[in-house]
């Protein structure tokens, strides 16, 4: 059994519930940017598109949230602890995947020859990142 | 749980809001797909009416 920290309070839970604007907010906001940089580019095709993809994911978020538990979660529902832990199971997963795709992008990067300064800044904040946050963490216990 | 939460004819659903969890999280820990925290487990066995000891058991104790 996991022992959480929260205290009993009777709903138990600090997470959204809902969803809340946040996710799909930023979604649409994305999709306006790409619109934005294409715009600028004068690529009118790739502009819409991207805004497009951007407001459809939003739109079957909120379709589906209600029924579909993944939708729920990628739409910002952390409503109870369970989904607090997927939450952060997965973007633990995330961590663990995209920091060897940095590390190995730019050595090979740097082997070629090609552009390893964006690479190194990645794996820069990547690592500084989690070394911040272990050692708040651990220091909050 | 499943068989206290059916004995007082209520729905994973019911159960969830009582809780303040999801009906999938209520599935889940009666699937045993998912161990509650420690203040989740005293509430749902205050909820019933029971311990903690009485509700969840360790595995080959």
């Amino acid at each position: 059994m996991s022992t959480g920290t929260e205290q009993g309070t009777g709903t138990g839970d600090g997470g959204r519930r809902g969803g809340g604007w946040a996710v799909p907010v930023t979604g649409v906001l994305i999709g306006c940017v790409y619109l934005a940089v294409f715009l600028a580019r004068h690529d009118v095709p790739m502009a819409l598109f991207g805004l497009g993809v951007m407001v459809a994911y939003v739109v079957a978020l909120r379709l589906f949230s209600g029924r579909w538990e993944t939708a729920a979660l990628l739409g910002g529902d952390t409503g109870d602890e369970r989904r607090r832990a997927i939450d952060e199971r997965a973007a633990a997963t995330t961590l663990r995947v995209l920091a060897p795709v940095l590390v190995v992008g730019f050595f090979v990067s740097a082997a070629r020859g090609t552009g390893a300064t964006t690479w190194a800044m990645l794996s820069a904040v990547v690592g500084g990142v989690y070394i911040v946050s272990t050692i708040v963490l651990t220091r909050r216990g | 749980m499943r068989a206290l939460r059916q004995g007082k004819g209520l729905s994973q659903q019911d159960l969830g809001q009582a809780l303040g969890v999801s009906r999938q999280t209520v599935n889940a820990i009666e699937q045993c797909r998912y161990d509650p925290s420690l203040p989740l487990a005293i509430r749902i066995a205050r909820y019933f009416g029971t311990t903690v000891e009485e509700m969840f058991h360790v595995d080959g104790d």
